[in-house]
Formats: C-alpha cells, sequence, structure tokens
C-alpha cells in the first residue's frame, strides 16, 4: 500500500512538473506547448550526454541544461508560434498551434531516436543514493527530489504569478490579449520569455526526473498527455491545480496497475479525464467566466 | 448548349484575335476555351473521378495481375479512407484529432476475431467495423467536445497510447503483444475472394465512401461545418449546437476507419499492435495536412504520398518521424489548403487564363467563375426573374420580448443593473447608450452567451433565460454580430442561406444520399436566400466569396442571413457602423420590412439618425441601467439622456436635442 502510494506520487510529481511547464508557457501565449514533454526527454538524453558520455560534473551539466532548455524553448516559440501570428486565417489558441507543437515534439523524438535510438537508457544520478526507509516505504533520494520539485516549482511559479508585475502581466495577457497590448504589455517578448522559462524548467527538472524514467524517446507524448490530463483535470491556467491534478492521477493509475492489472494504468487516466469532462467541464479549479461575443 | 452562347456578351471576352482565313472563327475558339475552362473547374463535371475509378477498378486487367502495384494501391486506398476521416473533422469543422488509428486498429481487431471465429463475409463486417469505429469515436468525443480547444485531440491521441493495453488485456481474442495470426481470407455472398477480388473490393468501398464524403461537404454542412470552424458563437447564432455539430463530424470521420480497419486485416493476414502506433498516427494528420483541409481528392495523393514515401521504404522509416514533424510544422504555417488547395488554385488560375482574365480581372473563387461559366449565376437568374416591390420577409409571428430585471456582473463591474424593457412585435425597438453601457451585454444575456445573475428574459410568454444560445436560436431569435466574421470559401447566397437551416431541417444522410428531401431543402435555401438579399441590395453578389467582402458589405449579408431565417425577434448589434450612406439606406429599408411583416426587431446603434429614422421607441442604457424609455423621435430630447452622450459639460438646460448635437460632429445623416 505504502510502495503503491508512493510510485503513484513519483509518477504524478512527474506529470505535474511537466504540467507546470505547459501553464508556464500557457498562460501569457495562449499557447499548449504539447512539445514540453519531448523537452523533457531532451532533457534527459542530454543530462546522460553531460554525464555519462562527457563524465562532467553535476553542476556543469545543471548549467548546459538549463541553457539548451532555455534555447530549445526559444527555438520551439519561434518555429511553432510565432509564424502563426502571420499566418492568414488562423485562429489563435486554435488547432494551428497544436498541429505545430506536435509536430515539433515529433521532430524530437526522431532527432532523438537517430542519435541514441530506441532503447532505454540509464541516465545517471550523482546526488545522494542512499535508499530511505520510512513507514514501510522505500524511497530513492532521486525520487524524493522529483516529488519535492514538483511541489517547490507549482507553489514557486503560483507565486509569482500571482504576486509579481511580470506575472500579473501573464495573467492579463492570458485574460485578454488586446486589452494587454494597449496597456503596453509586449506580449511577444512575453511569448518568448516564458517558452524560455518552461524550457529552462524542462532542463532542470529532467535531470531529477531522467534518473527515475530512464531516457526512451516514446515516453516525451506519454509525459505530454499525462501533463494534459493533470492540467485538464487540475483547472486550465493554475499552477496548484496541475500539481494537485498530477498527483491524482498519479495515484489513481498506481493503484489500478497494482489492483487491478498493470495494463490499466494507462486506461485509468483516459477514464479519469473523460470522466472530469463530463463531470466537470472546467476541471476542479474552475475558470471564470468572460464575454464570448 | 444555349447558355454557352449567352454567356459570350458577359464574359468579357479576350481582346478578339484577328480571324485566320484558314482557322476556325474566333467565337468559336472562345467557346471551346471556356467549355474546356469550365471543365477544369468540374462543378459538374465529375468526370476525373468518375475515369480514375474506372481505371482503378480495371487496373488488375490492364496491368496484368501486377502483384506489387495492386498491394500498394489497396494500400493507399485504406490510409485514403483513414485520412479523409481526419480530414472531415479536421479540415471542415476545426477539430484536429490524432485518434483515427485507433478507430482504425478497432475495426481491425473485429474484423480479425470475427473471423477467425468463422464469419468471413465482408459485408455484414464491414458494417460491424465503421459502426463500432463511429461507436467508440461518440464515447469518446462527447465528453472531450464540452470543453472543446485541445480536448479532443488530445483524449483521441491518449487513446493511441493505451491500444497495446487494450490489445493485452483482451489477449484470448486479440492474441496480445505476439499478434493475431491465422485470419481467413474473406467470402463475399459465399465465394472466398483471393487478393485481386480483395483489391476490387477496397476500390469498391473507397469509391462509395468517396461518394457520400463528397455529397456530405457540398451539402449545407460543408458550409456548416466553415462557420463552426471560423467561428463556433456563430454556429450557435444560427440554431446549432457546436458540440453537437463537431460530433457529427467527428463521428462521420471515425467510420471510414472502421471500414479501412477491417480492410488491412484481410490483407495483412496478421495483426499485432505496433501496425497502430503513435508513428502512424502523426503520419495520418500529416497527411491529412499534406493533401489540404478542405479537400476531397487531396486526400487520396496525402494517403498515396504516405504509403509511397515514409510507410512503405525501410529505409526512410528510421527517418520518418522527423520528416513528418517537420511537415506539419510548414505544412499549418505555409500551405494551409495542401495539395488540394494548390491543385484547385492551380486550375482556378489555368482557367481564368482560358477565358482571358487576366490578373487582375481574373475571378478568384472557383464557385464563382465556374457559376458564370456554366451561364446558371444565381444573380443572372435573379435579375431575369425581375425582383419587383418588397416581399414579404417573413410568415412567421413575431413574437413579444420582456426582459424583467435583468443584471449581470463580470467580476465587480455590474454590465447590467435591474434592467426591464420590452419589445413588441411588428416595432422597431432601439437600444441606445454610450460604449460600455451595457447594450451588448443584454443581447448577449437575451441570446444565452452570457448567464444571467437575476432576473429573467421570456420570449413569447415563454422563459427562455439559462437555455443554450442554439436552443434560443432555433426558437427564432436571429442576431447579427458587431463583428461580422465570413467564413472562407463559402458563396454570399451559402452563407445567407445558413439562417434558415435550422427552419428547414436536413440531416447529414439526406445529404449523403441525396434524398428528396435534401433536393428540396436545397430549392428552398437558393430561392429564400434571395428575397433579403435583394432587399439588402446585394443580389448581384450571390456567387461571390463571402470572405472577400468588405466590412460594410459583410454587415449587410449579416443582416440578410438574420433575415433569411424568418426570425420571430430580430437582434442587430450596430448594424449601421462602417455602412457608406447609400448602405444604410437600404438597411433601413430592410429593417422596416421586416418589422412590417410582423417581426420583433431590436436594434443597437449610435448613428442617432438612424435610429430615430428607422424606429419606434427607444431604450436608453448607462452603465448598466436603464435612464429613459420613450419614443423613437424625441428620446434624444431627454435631459439625462443628452448628458450621458455628452457628458455632464452640456448644460442640461440646453435647447439644441441630441440629433441636432450630433448633426453637428458628423455632419447631417441621410433620413432614408
Amino acid at each position: 500500500m505504502g510502495t503503491t502510494i508512493w510510485a503513484g506520487l513519483v509518477q504524478g510529481a512527474i506529470y505535474a512538473l511537466v504540467a507546470s511547464g505547459f501553464t508556464l508557457s500557457l498562460l501569457p501565449s495562449g499557447v499548449f506547448n504539447f512539445a514540453q514533454g519531448a523537452l523533457v526527454v531532451s532533457g534527459s538524453y542530454l543530462t546522460y550526454l553531460w554525464l555519462h558520455t562527457l563524465g562532467l560534473p553535476s553542476v556543469v551539466a545543471l548549467v548546459l541544461n538549463l541553457v539548451a532548455g532555455l534555447l530549445m524553448g526559444v527555438v520551439c516559440e519561434l518555429v511553432t508560434v510565432r509564424p502563426l501570428r502571420f499566418a492568414r486565417g488562423v485562429v489563435q489558441g486554435g488547432p494551428a498551434e497544436l498541429v505545430t507543437t506536435v509536430g515539433m515534439a515529433t521532430m524530437l523524438i526522431g532527432l532523438i531516436s537517430v542519435i541514441w535510438g530506441t532503447d532505454p537508457l540509464r541516465v545517471p544520478w550523482n546526488g545522494p543514493a542512499r535508499v530511505v526507509n520510512a513507514i514501510g516505504v522505500h524511497a530513492d533520494p532521486v525520487e524524493i527530489v522529483v516529488v519535492g520539485a514538483s511541489i517547490v516549482v507549482a507553489v514557486g511559479l503560483f507565486a509569482v504569478f500571482r504576486y509579481t508585475r511580470m506575472g500579473q502581466a501573464c495573467r492579463a495577457v492570458a485574460e485578454d490579449r488586446e486589452a494587454a497590448m494597449l496597456r503596453g504589455v509586449n506580449v511577444d517578448l512575453l511569448s518568448i520569455g516564458a517558452f524560455a522559462c518552461a524550457g529552462a524548467l524542462a532542463g532542470v527538472v529532467s535531470m531529477a526526473i531522467g534518473p527515475v524514467t530512464f531516457a526512451i524517446p516514446t515516453l516525451a507524448n506519454s509525459l505530454a498527455l499525462g501533463g494534459f490530463v493533470a492540467l485538464a483535470i487540475g483547472g486550465e491556467g493554475s499552477f496548484l491545480g496541475a500539481l494537485g491534478g498530477g498527483l491524482v492521477i498519479g495515484l489513481v493509475s498506481a493503484f489500478a496497475a497494482r489492483y487491478i492489472d498493470v495494463n490499466y494504468a494507462n486506461l485509468s487516466i483516459l477514464a479519469l479525464l473523460l470522466v472530469t469532462l463530463s463531470v466537470r467541464p472546467k476541471g476542479l479549479g474552475g475558470a471564470a467566466e468572460a464575454r464570448s461575443v | 448548349m444555349s447558355s454557352a452562347g449567352s454567356s459570350t456578351s458577359r464574359l468579357a471576352t479576350p481582346a478578339q484575335q484577328p480571324a485566320h482565313q484558314a482557322g476556325p472563327p474566333p467565337a468559336e475558339i472562345a467557346a471551346w476555351r471556356r467549355h474546356l475552362a469550365a471543365f477544369l473547374l468540374g462543378r459538374r463535371a465529375l468526370v476525373v473521378p468518375i475515369v480514375g475509378a474506372i481505371v482503378l477498378l480495371l487496373f488488375p486487367t490492364l496491368s496484368g495481375n501486377n502483384a506489387y502495384w495492386i498491394n500498394q494501391l489497396s494500400q493507399i486506398g485504406m490510409l485514403a479512407l483513414v485520412v479523409s476521416g481526419v480530414n472531415l473533422s479536421f479540415g471542415y469543422a476545426g477539430e484536429v484529432q490524432f485518434g483515427q488509428v485507433f478507430m482504425f486498429a478497432l475495426g481491425a481487431y473485429l474484423g480479425g476475431i470475427l473471423s477467425v471465429h468463422g464469419t468471413t463475409d465482408i459485408v455484414p463486417l464491414l458494417l460491424i467495423g465503421g459502426a463500432a469505429a463511429t461507436l467508440a469515436g461518440v464515447v469518446i468525443a462527447v465528453p472531450a467536445l464540452r470543453i472543446g480547444g485541445w480536448s479532443l485531440a488530445m483524449a483521441s491521441f491518449f487513446l493511441v497510447i493505451c491500444l497495446p493495453d487494450v490489445v493485452a488485456i483482451f489477449t484470448r481474442w486479440t492474441g496480445g503483444r505476439n499478434g493475431l495470426v491465422g485470419i481467413p481470407a474473406p467470402t463475399l455472398f459465399g465465394e472466398t475472394l483471393d487478393t485481386t477480388a480483395l483489391y476490387e473490393v477496397i476500390i469498391v468501398v473507397c469509391i462509395v465512401w468517396f461518394a457520400a464524403y463528397r455529397n456530405l461537404v457540398t451539402s449545407r454542412f460543408g458550409t456548416l461545418f466553415r462557420i463552426l470552424r471560423e467561428s463556433p458563437v456563430q454556429a450557435s447564432s444560427l440554431g446549432y449546437s457546436p458540440a453537437r455539430l463537431k460530433l457529427t463530424a467527428y463521428a462521420y470521420g471515425a467510420f471510414p476507419a472502421g471500414l479501412a480497419g477491417v480492410l488491412f486485416g484481410f490483407v495483412g493476414e496478421f495483426l499485432q499492435p505496433e501496425s497502430f502506433g503513435l508513428t502512424l498516427a502523426i503520419g495520418i494528420v500529416a497527411a491529412s495536412v499534406l493533401g489540404g483541409i478542405e479537400s476531397v481528392y487531396g486526400v487520396i495523393a496525402g494517403a498515396a504520398i504516405l504509403q509511397l514515401g515514409p510507410q512503405g521504404s525501410l529505409s526512410f522509416q528510421e527517418y520518418a518521424p522527423i520528416a513528418y514533424g517537420a511537415f506539419l510544422i510548414v505544412a499549418a504555417i505555409l500551405f494551409r489548403r495542401g495539395l488540394g488547395g494548390i491543385g484547385q488554385d492551380l486550375l482556378l488560375r489555368a482557367a481564368n487564363m482560358l477565358v482571358g482574365r487576366r490578373a487582375g480581372a481574373a475571378v478568384t473563387s472557383a464557385g464563382t467563375l465556374s457559376a458564370h461559366l456554366h451561364g446558371d449565376t444565381v444573380a443572372e437568374a435573379h435579375a431575369a426573374e425581375g425582383a419587383g416591390g418588397v416581399p414579404l420577409l417573413s410568415a412567421r409571428p413575431g413574437a413579444p420580448l420582456q426582459v424583467s430585471g435583468a443584471s449581470k456582473a463580470f467580476g465587480g463591474v455590474k454590465a447590467l443593473d435591474d434592467v426591464t424593457l420590452s419589445a413588441e412585435p411588428g416595432r422597431v425597438t432601439a437600444l441606445i447608450g454610450s460604449n460600455g453601457s451595457g447594450k451588448t451585454t443584454l443581447l448577449n444575456v437575451i441570446c444565452g452567451y452570457a448567464g444571467i445573475d437575476g432576473g429573467e428574459v421570456s420570449l413569447d410568454g415563454e422563459t427562455v433565460s439559462g437555455r443554450q444560445p442554439h436552443r434560443i436560436a432555433a426558437l427564432g431569435v436571429g442576431r447579427t454580430f458587431q463583428t461580422p466574421s465570413m467564413p472562407r470559401s463559402v458563396s454570399v447566397l451559402d452563407v445567407v442561406a445558413s439562417g434558415r437551416f435550422h427552419t428547414d431541417r436536413c440531416g447529414p444522410l439526406s445529404s449523403i444520399f441525396r434524398l428528396p428531401r435534401y433536393w428540396r431543402a436545397r430549392r428552398a435555401d437558393r430561392e429564400r436566400a434571395l428575397i433579403p438579399l435583394d432587399l439588402v441590395g446585394l443580389a448581384h453578389l450571390a456567387d461571390d466569396e463571402a470572405s472577400s467582402l468588405s466590412l460594410g458589405t459583410r454587415r449587410l449579408v449579416e443582416v440578410a442571413r438574420a433575415l433569411c431565417g424568418e426570425p420571430r425577434l430580430l437582434l442587430l448589434d450596430e448594424p449601421a457602423s462602417g455602412l457608406s450612406d447609400e448602405e444604410v439606406e437600404r438597411l433601413g429599408r430592410a429593417i422596416r420590412a421586416a418589422a412590417a411583416s410582423g417581426t420583433t426587431v431590436v436594434l443597437i446603434e449610435h448613428n442617432f439618425g438612424f435610429v430615430t429614422s428607422v424606429s419606434d421607441t427607444a431604450h436608453v442604457l448607462h452603465i448598466g441601467r436603464l435612464i429613459a424609455s420613450g419614443p423613437a423621435k424625441t428620446i434624444g430630447e431627454i435631459p439625462a439622456v443628452i448628458e450621458s452622450y455628452l457628458g455632464s459639460s452640456a448644460k442640461p438646460g440646453s435647447r439644441r436635442t441630441l440629433v441636432q448635437e450630433r448633426a453637428l460632429v458628423t455632419g447631417p445623416t441621410t433620413r432614408p
């Protein structure tokens, strides 16, 4: 029981971290960046490259991952989002952006498979390694780091968006893009900045996620979809909702895998998504109603 | 070919070539050119698809049973079925989905399992596969469509991830990860089908499906889907539930994937979950985008490229995801209409050249040019009939509107504060007030786009507040919007006709099978749409593409559309802004005609001269509160109204009325 709960929390924390990345780039740009999952997986492979292949110290790897994630985030925005602002007849927040970001994710996964192959790679972890035993649960330190990171990231981003001017500007853009532009908010800069931050976040947290999940190309889409479900359940645009949603689906899938069958892990998440959408279309966090005409 | 002769004069035939003595007379050449151009645009010419179908059916005989190509063409046919379904929901209804592979797999496994257990007759298997895929599509789509956005895309994507698990759960029947082996050859009416016969079945299924698909998207559903893609709000103002329309597109799109699945099992004789992976899921969307959203036959080209390129060659498979990914990005940004769109553009350009229209004068819409070439433009037919007098616009009696104590707040802002007013049938009721006074919010509350916080709205004594927008619209509430958006690649006539779709329902099946009901509705659409279009003076634009019109003209088209639905209550949101004086006059004529036929008209307008000239009663809103009501002629003399409009600096005792004040600022307004 304790083991199942812990496994669910770890899995859920990973989804929550991806979902926080989604929300971070979603708020100021209005774009759901499907490639966030692929960015995390790319980070895992880069961690493998720095630590295993090149044997660099962890601190250097951390900096490199942060910079690489930041750059990939910027590239992502420039390639998948920016051109659509100029394309004719594209509805903002519509399917076109989903198509381009899925395209970006597919490209990244394809590149990874060509470079590193499709077999899982063990990503090194140079932090503390002594397994912690408490109340009948064996927890790897890296797992504790993942769970802790998910909470710190969600609460931290929540605070940043609530209490800083920059964060409030982002929320203003999310509310009404044009009105925010008229108030002097540089929406283009915010959008790039948000993608860069989400990329950097993916790069940093992948150093802990990689050792837990191993580096597998196909994981990218599972992470993106799990992150989406976390978002949908927690309420779009809410960091704390993303954290809660992530942990819930992690627990549900862990219990389904343990007590029904391992094949029901993903299906239980899908069922949870469909039930949530039926019962509370706006997610557990909810959202304000705005004028649609 | 009498029409060809009559169209000669119209078509602004190019500078006549100096006639050669030996050659045919220039008029004959011009006629041939027109015929060729009309053929290229293919509005009536189904020749190309029919010839293509015959060649495909005869291919085994023609090629001496070329096994390689028979297999390739079978694969392309099955992929085309799968891709066309994505096109229907993504290209037409604007709802991207990645789950088509799951529907494909569902059909394949169902067909495979049933045939292994002895049911090999392909016709019932096809029907079962298609029905199961449709059902699965509905189960996924109903909850996902409720919030729209990316939910359907994600939920359907998730299905593909779950596929290996589902196969594993039912290992007893599916063979799990080892695969389902020993699928027997299918039978048709008791005869066992060999590879060639199976190929013929695949081609026939494709022909039947693509004919159905074409019939669906060329019917009013094509118009509705395009409106939905551009603006779900507009679709609901036409009396259609956006979620329901999306569901229709999605469910019909899942059907061919189920068919293709059944066929796929028989072609491969073996099924395993790896055949239905994420790469294929994304490849299918890429093929759809490549073939061209909103294209019927481009889909086949997209499927052929997918099959002959990445899917077919093993050496390329490793790089396939990179290619698909790059393709999705480039296509979504640059070629928004795909190969099908490029093909249509080329044909249009060629047709324009043939009839001698130079770049400047070229007709930009295939429909328009084609209609001209066939000599049956609606506009001209109408002009020939001679529209005399103002026809009775609506046979339906108007419905009295009663708003009682309506309140609505956005956060801390009270957009409406205890507003009570009524509007009578056969009269024009104006709603005026400065910007931000709550006029549009009141309209949105009446239509159901904004929920009501307090009070109620009733129509003909029936409470409507709290109902969904499309249900309120279906009661006979027509409206126009401040920013009129027109769907791309739809003619003005079809846009106007869309206003009456909900009054004369014609389901997708009637459209697919072209039942008598379809033809009746289609004829009525054309006839009824011309009446309001003529009233606003735009009948000559009936065949033009609506999205290419100027803002003012769009407004008038929207008014015509609202009138076409024979509304019992007509709500007009600033219909005169951006219109020329002459257009304002036509608008006034249309509004009075609507009222004369008994409709209840509510008009929001800033043009004060216009308001006083067309309306009977006026209500004045100020920061969400009703501050004055009275006859429209004298409402501008009430001090509170002057103050609200001109600010407190205007002296309350001023002699000038609001009409005069306005006239000073904007110049005299033409009184229609």
